[in-house]
């Protein structure tokens, strides 16, 4: 119909009209802040006095600041749990939901499952910080109870992070269940019957047959985990404020502090755009490795 | 017979063993926030509610009020939180945000789905980029610009670079490509005008994809921590999510029994566009993740 | 190769009865098909030889072995699915060759059976192609495949050819016969087409809701069906049925076709008139057997007014109306021309089956040679 030059006219105004104010939206409030990000990382500044220009040194200032190796570290190690822990729960939740005759107990787990995800990241890490208290915690008393003695959850330099991750986990745990879901709704039912059949039984099946059909699902649910995880804030800031000490501050939080209560806005922005670059890595990396074992039709 | 029943049983006791260890957490916050304050901390955990305090949540959501009156309810801490000052606060940024994004996303969308204009595909590809940068890197940015104009410490500046969203683009986008063509070229032959055929037939059939990402639109802002914390000062002006993190910092040690029931008011609303609009919000994931 | 047993056997799904108490034994290396509409439980029926499915009662034997608690994979069997269910992240040689790494079979042992049975299948140059390369022939030819390697007791077939077109179809058909031929294995074959039922099969198992209708040859089953459904069922196009009675004039017995058309009683039914006198009946006869008269040594030469003409170039049908029902009769091309209106027909009464009404089944005639 495009032919119609009258047509292809009508459509091109109605066209502009309808896209432009999304679009400048999208300039003003992502791809030009993320430009002037970029800009600000060369300066120094702290909003009451005017910029000064500052070259290279915040560049070269990260490669020393310890407490910048420290915070992307955790991050890095914390985005890489979450990816890990998400998907093998999400694919065994999906999996096991598969053998629920009863609709209404589906209907029950799925709506369980998908709960957390409907609040607030801090409003979670609210009442998880009581839960995982070192001396009122509910999970300490338990542990205690069963013989294995209380964990410093909050307290300790080693554990905190995978608390968090726990935290965080619990929370996000629907998102993955639901891809696999329907990952798993788009496998055809006599394929499975055929492994039955060929002798692709239990661990056999989910490692030849399952994986390698859901594969652009996990490829996914990796993809968009990771960049999710990798943000985090609300969680490791209103449970420990970071700490202790700085294990469990994140990235995020860094550039928060570095901006919002240093006032150094120069190199809060060189944190974000170092942040944006292993984001940029990290998936460039994902897409590339996704030829050799994610499987499309 | 019997390879499935193991099967069966084993899947059905790991699915209640996980819903456990997520409703029961859930239950102990709800139990908690009707419990005596000065029990609310004790151990061994009550799971179930044992006293039904509805004081607490009158506290919060009253104490504010009344000691400006003079009148002091509870415990000082909550005093000084507005709460359903706060909840008008979010309510008026989600509702903003959700109407301005279902609007603006619905126009992009079919723009992009249905009509042509110049670097259509080119702008398109740029848009998509755009979802892969992260909010801290536009936030400094956006925090100078919107302090230029004032709109820091405003609702306003909540809201406004909320609305132009890749995402919801990229959703409407989805939607409006599932529509057959058909429909357009027999409003065509009718010799209905191009913003005849959106507003009357595309419009009103994107409906479902509205649904999805204004459920979607909402419970995130409702929910948003991050944003607020950065750009809201007084407290006045904060949203639900920094309040109840003001309850506990107050509240700090003794009962957390209204810190609790503050995170119980403020699940509300999202639970019950949750209930209401579920069977969207699955639907939403799943289109924008199998396809991927 | 092993003989199956069904004995007793029945599937319920909660209140519906699928599969209703159905037994059948089938000898080593014959070529069984179970045949019948949509729903009438061929399919499961298979299923549950398969072990895909549970039993709600009854037994399952292979080689004289119970199977009922023993999994597919145990079974010894291969199947091969309507939509081929090739494992679509495997290459032909993997799809072929799976079921035999999983059992253990050594590299090189397999490497030959998987070549062997490609070359026989025509597969040889596909082995290194993704199933999504392959036409609908291809890969039910590799379904074939990886069902043949491995050397099965029992050969399971759900009805592989509904998807392909009608040509390869015919095409396929021949294959899968050829291969019967060549490994003399045990089949279980499932389908809703009776011309596949008749051309492929040893013995047909016509199935009807739930229940077995008849067991027999292809021939069998054309010559002397039991049932108004087995007779309808088989051969294409089906059988005519017209209601009639059998009544008593001057000491001789007829059949009378509601608008007093009167034909002499054939002979096979001369010892059960008067039981016939007092049941409902309907006459059948196929198309093939009211032609152009031949002078059938026992024949019944009835004038018709053509409805319709079909002309197929081999033979041509004739479509008219007899005793109020639409008939099809089957002539020779030369005998209709399109000028005239009616023609004479001659009906073999040698062929003839006259059905009870009330119980829907073939009464039982003394058979001539």
């Amino acid at each position: 119909m495009l032919e119609i030059a009258s047509l292809r006219k009508a459509k091109s105004r109605l066209g502009f009209l309808f896209v432009a104010p999304t679009m400048l939206g999208i300039f003003a409030f992502t791809a030009g802040p993320i430009l002037f990000s970029f800009a600000l990382s060369f300066f120094y500044w702290d909003v009451l006095s005017p910029m000064k220009f500052a070259g290279l040194s915040h560049y070269d200032y990260i490669m020393r600041d310890d407490v910048a190796a420290m915070t992307f570290r955790n991050t890095i190690y914390f985005a890489f749990m979450v990816v890990l822990l998400q998907n093998i729960i999400g694919f065994s939740l999906a999996m096991a939901v598969r053998n629920v005759a009863n609709k209404y107990f589906r209907y029950f787990f799925r709506s369980v499952f998908f709960l957390p995800l409907i609040m607030s990241g801090a409003t979670v890490s609210v009442f998880m910080a009581y839960f995982f208290d070192t001396n009122f915690g509910i999970v300490n008393y338990y542990l205690e109870l069963i013989g294995v003695g209380s964990v410093r959850w909050l307290t300790s330099t080693d554990v905190v992070l995978v608390t968090t991750v726990l935290v965080y986990a619990w929370q996000h745990i629907g998102f993955t269940f639901i891809l696999f879901l329907g990952g798993f709704a788009s496998i055809p039912e006599e394929v499975i019957d055929a492994a039955d059949v060929d002798g692709l039984t239990g661990w056999r099946k989910i490692l030849y047959v399952y994986i390698p059909m859901v594969s652009p699902t996990i490829f996914f649910s990796s993809v968009i985990g990771f960049i999710h995880a990798v943000q985090v804030f609300d969680h490791p800031y209103i449970l420990t404020r970071g700490g202790p000490g700085d294990a469990n501050r994140t990235a995020v939080m860094y550039i928060y502090e570095k901006a919002f209560q240093d006032l150094e806005f120069g190199y809060g922005s060189t944190l974000a755009i170092l942040l944006f670059i292993i984001i940029l890595i990290v998936t460039a990396l994902q897409f590339y490795v996704q030829k050799k074992w994610v499987f499309y039709e | 017979m019997n390879r499935i029943t193991v099967n069966t049983a084993v899947s059905y006791g790991f699915l209640s063993f996980v819903a456990l260890l997520i409703l029961v957490p859930l239950l102990w916050v709800v139990s908690t926030s009707l419990r005596l304050p000065v029990e609310s901390y004790s151990l061994p955990p009550k799971w179930l509610p044992t006293d039904f305090m509805w004081e607490n949540y009158w506290e919060v959501l009253f104490s504010y009020y009344m000691e400006r009156e003079g009148i002091f309810v509870g415990s000082q801490a909550s005093a000084n939180v507005p709460f359903p000052h706060l909840m008008m606060n979010s309510f008026i940024v989600c509702f903003f945000v959700t109407i301005g994004q279902v609007l603006f996303c619905s126009f992009a969308g079919y723009a992009f789905a249905r009509l042509a204009f110049p670097g259509k595909s080119a702008l398109f590809w740029f848009v998509m980029a755009t979802m892969m940068i992260p909010l801290q890197v536009t936030i400094i940015p956006i925090y100078v610009l919107l302090s230029n104009f004032g709109m820091t410490d405003s609702l306003t500046g909540l809201i406004i670079p909320a609305i132009p969203s890749a995402f919801g683009t990229f959703l409407m986008r989805q939607y409006y490509l599932r529509i057959p063509s058909a429909l357009e070229e027999a409003m065509i032959m009718d010799g209905a005008s191009q913003w005849q055929v959106f507003w009357r037939v595309f419009f009103p059939l994107g409906t479902p994809g509205m649904a999805v990402l204004a459920i979607l639109a909402f419970n995130y802002h409702w929910n948003e921590f991050f944003r607020p914390l950065i750009l809201l000062s007084t407290d006045t002006n904060f949203t639900v999510p920094l309040g109840i993190v003001a309850l506990r910092d107050y509240k700090m040690t003794g009962s957390i029994s209204v810190v609790m029931a503050g995170i119980v008011i403020s699940m509300v609303p999202a639970l019950i566009i949750y209930l209401i609009g579920q069977k969207h919000l699955v639907e939403g994931i799943l289109t924008g993740g199998v396809k991927g | 190769m092993a003989n199956v047993n069904l004995s007793g056997l029945s599937k319920k799904f909660g209140g519906v009865t699928v599969v209703d108490k159905i037994g059948i034994d089938i000898e080593h290396g014959e070529f069984i098909v179970l045949v019948g509409p949509s729903g009438c439980g061929k399919s499961t029926t298979l299923r549950m030889v398969a072990g895909l499915e549970d039993s709600t009662e009854g037994d399952i034997r292979i080689g004289g072995l119970v199977v009922n608690y023993v999994q597919p994979k145990d079974r010894d069997v291969a199947m091969v699915f309507q939509n081929y269910a090739l494992y679509p992240h495997m290459n032909v040689y993997k799809n072929i060759s799976i079921s035999l790494s999983m059992r253990g079979v050594d590299r090189a042992e397999i490497d030959k059976r998987v070549k062997e049975v490609a070359s026989t299948l025509g597969l040889q140059d596909l082995l290194t192609r993704l199933p999504k390369q392959l036409s609908g022939g291809q890969r039910q030819r590799v379904a074939m495949g990886r069902a043949i390697v491995r050397q099965p007791a029992v050969f399971l077939f759900d009805e592989p050819l509904s998807n392909l077109d009608a040509k390869l179809r015919v095409q396929m058909r021949t294959e899968i016969k050829k291969i019967h031929q060549r490994v003399a294995t045990t089949i279980i074959y499932v389908t809703h087409d009776q011309t596949e039922a008749m051309t492929l099969a040893d013995r047909i198992v016509v199935m009807n809701g739930g229940k077995i209708e008849q067991i027999g040859s292809p021939q069998e089953l054309y010559d002397f069906p039991i049932s108004k459904f087995v007779a309808s069922f088989i051969g294409s196009p089906s059988m005519n049925f017209v209601a009639c009675e059998v009544v008593m004039e001057e000491r001789n017995a007829f059949l009378k076709i509601s608008d007093n058309f009167l034909i002499r009683l054939p002979e096979q039914y001369s010892d059960c008139v008067d039981m016939l006198m007092e049941q409902k009946l309907e006459l059948g006869f196929r198309p093939e057997h009211i032609t152009e008269p031949r002078s059938y040594k026992y024949g019944h030469e009835l004038e018709i007014d053509i409805d319709v003409l079909e002309p197929l170039g081999n033979d041509t049908m004739v479509y008219f109306t007899f005793g109020g029902q639409g008939c099809c009769a089957r002539v020779l091309p030369s005998y209709v021309s399109k000028s005239r209106a009616s023609i004479l027909l001659e009906l073999d009464l040698s062929k003839i089956h006259l059905i009870d009404s009330d119980s829907n089944l073939i009464v039982k005639a003394v058979q001539n040679a």
